[in-house]
């Protein structure tokens, strides 16, 4: 994103290993994290916004009601690749991190098109190092929103 | 309506959404998703629907029909699109795919009204399982619908004459 651009011409992101399926991503209350990420990609250019979320039909991966809806969702999808003669896309990376989630993005993906009114994706996620060693919690763990409408955005802000 | 109840009934609303075509074979689930364009015959998603395949040419998301001013009303239109659709097989799912490929929005509402104009125009007949009215209540259910001999000539005599006109055109997203 560069520029001073309205909201509603965000683009979307859409690719096929997006963690959370297309939308307009952000790190929930995590602005240090987000900086890491937008200087890994963009060098000296970076820059960051904050944004205010309503997350309205949120399809929320924290929540038993809706990770319950992913198998019948996966298994739908394996059943027409099986049919097709495909196999489903696998999660791939170089690390334990797996930064391909070419799956995952398959089968939310399919949650989303059955049920398109929803808004805004939810998940939190396992990442990098240990925080000690043999610990269990992660230096890079982190919530992330996939914003799918642009209307719940609210407002944007500059993080200080 | 409380932040419990109403989210219980989103996920209560994917449930249903999800099970929609539970009543078809898997092979007869992918065809019906290719022949509307949310998907390839490779099962991959298409573009429109968060994936990166094309829409398969014979689908109703890659049919091309000239616009309002050649062929009456946006109206007319989608019933084309669902009479085109009726060319794939003698039953529909009142899904928001669906919707969204014949009306260009997820409203069941709009799929519905489309249905009665093209059964009130004689282009389709309902079959199964019982030709009561629709309503929202039937959202996700699978309706029986065959093209009559008069739809399938009005939908053949408009893709000739878009075969032998160069009318500006509209295709369904």
């Amino acid at each position: 994103m560069s520029g001073e651009r309205p909201i509603n011409a965000w683009p979307p992101s859409r690719n096929p290993y997006d963690w959370l399926g297309s939308g307009i991503y952000f790190w929930e209350h995590d602005p240090g994290r987000a900086m890491k990420w937008a200087q890994q990609r963009y060098g000296s250019s970076a820059a960051i916004v904050g944004a205010i979320i309503q997350l309205g039909r949120c399809f929320d991966l924290l929540d038993v009601d809706f990770t319950s809806k992913l198998l019948p969702a996966y298994e739908q999808e394996k059943q027409e690749a099986d049919v097709a003669g495909r196999r489903l896309p696998t999660n791939r990376g170089r690390d334990d991190d797996v930064g391909g989630r070419y799956l995952d993005c398959r089968v939310i993906n399919a949650c989303l098109q059955a049920l398109p009114s929803f808004q805004v994706v939810r998940g939190a996620f396992r990442e990098g190092e240990p925080a000690f060693p043999s610990g269990q919690i992660f230096r890079e763990s982190h919530i992330q929103i996939a914003v799918r409408d642009p209307r719940c955005i609210l407002g944007v802000f500059r993080p200080t | 309506m409380s932040f419990e109840s109403e989210k219980r009934q989103l996920a209560e609303e994917l449930d249903r959404a999800l099970h929609a075509m539970r009543a078809w074979s898997p092979e007869r689930r992918l065809q019906y998703k290719v022949a509307l364009g949310v998907k390839d015959r490779n099962a991959e998603f298409t573009q429109a629907f968060g994936g990166e395949a094309a829409p398969e040419p014979d689908s109703v998301a890659a049919l091309l029909i000239p616009s309002s001013s050649s062929f009456g009303s946006d109206g007319s239109t989608a019933v084309l699109r669902l009479l085109h659709l009726l060319t794939h097989g003698d039953d529909i799912c009142l899904d928001a795919p669906t919707a969204r490929i014949i009306t260009e929005r997820p409203m069941i509402v709009d799929l519905l009204r489309v249905l009665k104009d093209a059964e009130a125009a004689g282009f389709v007949r309902r079959t199964a399982p019982d030709p009561r009215d629709l309503g929202e209540d039937d959202r996700d259910s699978l309706v029986g619908l065959a093209l009559t001999a008069h739809g399938k000539r009005h939908l053949e005599e408009v893709l000739r004459t878009m075969r032998e006109s160069p009318a500006p055109r509209v295709v369904a997203r």
